[in-house]
């Protein structure tokens, strides 16, 4: 029950036009707290999947990706829109998510034996891991490296208000009972991603409605024949992205859509309505929502701002995903992975028959959908602690964020690095602490030296990225001067 | 192959003043920091080493901005290509730092007022009401929404979500028990 109630919240709230998966999960997190903690896991991880089918709406009809992923599906999908296909392209993005969904669900079975091997992990090996997946967030800054560190250290940050775990003394707390406990992260969250777009969008200009009429949602033998081939490509690249902790999302549907570009034997329909150009990188993208699951229920290491969120959830019903769930928490272990594959039957059910009725909301007025979202968030916040604090930080949050969002400061590796925050001073403190603060003492588990060593190389790539682009810049200026003062 | 600079220039002082501004919020966390001791007696990492860790390279990374502005890495347009140009032209919707122009910010103004209204009276006057009044409020000042429909949906709404709250098991203020007419407590 609580799946399909996840995936039609998740459809919903996907279909906000500029709602992402981040945002959609964010917003409705608060769930979590009176749900038991196998159904609220249950339904965050369905909304969470069933919100990237509900922006899959978005893109085909309006050309409005929800998030970056979303992109690729944004140009072949929007032009099957403009030939009348609207219809043709929702139900392929249907199948050939239902399909990666499914084969991706068998990978994520093997989560279990990866979970194995971590768990011998020590705090040591944790805290080098834990850096590892920080130090992934570079991945997250976007162009400008400096304002997504910013970022980043505001998330750390955030996580040391409250009392310290070892000493018990107050940090950070100016003062207020309130704050002992640590700010509630949970309307952060809500509000750094769901509120800070809602202002925006509230603010900016006006998103486009659809009225149009979608068309046919039959897929004759023909289209499943020539979209096949890129539905399981698109899975086998978006799986293998899901893996790495950091991937832009957007990564793996952009491989996926150059890949069948580049195999198929009309390349010149690519751009202006190619089916498979919707197969590839629909696959991919839900190849790639399963997958992301691995390095957070088998080392509790979050691959993504989404996942982060999803451990936040985890962290309040009071479980530790990581090498220790499949064995403290089986239950909830497994009846994640069997909601998830539950998740790919009802999420076909729902975006094929009832697609019309995904579509309709798009025809009610944004500022109507955002005034139930703002009361809704304001419900929800409430719910946290029962007190106007936490939507007074909420509404904070959303302030700060959207105020940093104008200034191109991306909100993906605080969330990420909220979470992330105490788990790694926790570690750091213990790996310290029963070595009597000896820092070498970092350097003894070969574990964690190999973490380091991909650290160094992550951190390196990066920075020749940047250095090889600011070169390729400055000669390519300095050409156009010269060609410009002949 | 052309370069451009992604950054329009009305956002240089915006830049700088939020720079600014969070580095005197870092320098003053760094401060605390320091004083909640980098090292207990016993040599174990005290309470603000981890911090001091942290928002140390933030006062780095805001004193990196206050001195690069608004100047972001250029963007460099490949050579014209169909596929390219759409990806761009998607990308920037992802990308874009929307204007908002005054309209706008007289609609994110009726917003912060409205909700002004709301945290004052969500525990006085209860949830149903206080949500009343705000998405009401809300739906004549942000939208262009006729009263005959808005009030409708606007009770809707609240109808709708209480009777979920309530179902879950949410508690929310209700000093005039309002909520027995839901089947609550």
């Amino acid at each position: 029950m609580w799946a399909v109630i996840g995936c039609g919240l998740g459809m919903i709230t996907g279909v906000l036009p500029g709602f992402g998966p981040a945002a959609a999960t964010g917003l409705l997190l608060p769930f979590a707290f009176v749900l038991p903690p196998a159904a609220s896991i249950v339904m965050l991880a369905c909304i969470y999947y069933g919100s990237m089918y509900g922006g899959t709406i978005t893109s085909v009809l309006l050309n409005v990706p929800g998030e970056a992923s979303s992109v690729a599906t944004c140009i072949d999908g929007y032009a099957m829109t403009k030939r009348g296909m609207a219809g043709k392209a929702l139900a392929i993005s249907a199948v050939g998510s239902f399909i990666a969904g499914v084969i991706a669900v068998f990978g994520l079975i093997f989560s279990q034996k990866i979970a194995a091997f971590a768990i011998s992990f020590t705090y040591l090996d944790v805290f080098g891991f834990s850096l590892l997946a920080l130090t992934l967030v570079v991945g997250l800054t976007g162009d400008s490296m400096i304002k997504g560190l910013i970022s980043a250290c505001l998330g750390l940050f955030i996580g040391m208000v409250g009392l310290d775990i070892y000493t018990g003394g107050p940090r950070f707390t100016m003062g207020l009972d309130q704050l002992q406990e640590g700010l509630p992260f949970i309307a952060i969250i809500m509000g750094i991603f769901g509120l800070s777009e809602i202002l925006e969008s509230i603010g900016g200009k006006k998103q486009p409605d659809y009225s149009g009429n979608i068309g046919s949602t039959l897929l004759k033998w023909q289209d499943f024949k020539d979209s096949i081939g890129s539905i399981l490509r698109g899975t086998g690249i978006g799986f293998f992205f899901g893996l790495l902790p950091g991937s832009p999302a957007a990564a793996s549907s952009f491989a996926a859509y150059t890949v069948e570009k580049r195999v198929s034997k009309t390349p010149e329909k690519f751009g202006k309505g190619a089916i498979q150009g919707v197969a590839g990188p629909e696959s991919a993208n839900n190849a790639l929502g399963i997958s992301n699951f691995i390095p957070l229920l088998a080392l509790g290491i979050p691959s993504s701002a989404t996942m982060a969120i999803l451990l936040a959830a985890f962290t309040i019903n009071g479980l530790t995903p990581g090498p220790l769930l499949f064995t403290n928490n089986p239950e909830i272990a497994w009846g994640l992975i069997a909601s998830l594959a539950l998740a790919n039957v009802i999420l076909l059910v729902m975006a094929l028959p009832l697609v019309r009725m995904w579509v309709s909301i798009l025809k009610i007025p944004t500022m109507i959908l955002y005034t139930i979202t703002l009361s809704f968030m304001s419900i929800g916040a409430y719910v946290i602690d029962g007190s106007m604090f936490s939507v007074l930080v909420l509404w904070i949050a959303g302030i700060v964020g959207f105020t940093l969002r104008r200034f191109g400061v991306p909100m993906a590796p605080a969330a990420l690095t909220i979470v992330l925050g105490p788990m790694l001073e926790k570690s750091f403190r213990t790996a310290l602490q029963v070595n009597y603060g000896e820092f070498s003492s970092l350097f003894s588990s070969s574990r964690a030296n190999i973490a380091y060593g991909l650290i160094v190389v992550v951190l390196a790539t990066k920075m020749i990225s940047s250095i090889r682009k600011s070169n390729k810049v400055r000669k390519m200026k300095s050409s156009e001067a010269i060609s410009g003062s002949k | 192959m052309q370069t451009t600079n992604d950054a329009p220039s009305k956002f240089l002082n915006g830049n700088r003043i939020t720079a600014f501004v969070l580095l005197l919020v870092s320098g003053n966390l760094l401060n605390f920091s320091l004083r909640y001791g980098l090292f207990l007696e016993d040599g174990a990492p005290g309470p603000g080493l981890f911090p001091a860790l942290i928002t140390g390279p933030l006062v780095g990374l805001c004193i990196a901005w206050l001195i690069i502005g608004d100047r972001g890495v250029p963007k460099l347009e490949n050579e014209s290509n169909e596929i390219d140009d759409l990806t761009a032209e998607i990308e920037a919707k992802l990308d874009e730092i929307q204007e908002i122009d005054s309209d706008g910010k007289k609609r994110i103004g009726w917003v912060f007022f409205w909700t002004i209204i709301m945290f004052a009276t969500f525990e006085r006057l209860g949830s149903i009401i206080s949500l009343s009044i705000y998405a009401t409020g809300l739906l004549f000042s942000i939208s262009n929404i006729k009263s005959w429909k808005a009030i409708p949906s606007t009770l809707l709404m609240i109808l709708l979500v209480t009777f979920g709250a309530i179902k879950i098991g949410v508690t929310l203020p209700d000093p005039f028990n309002l909520f027995r007419i839901f089947g609550g407590q």
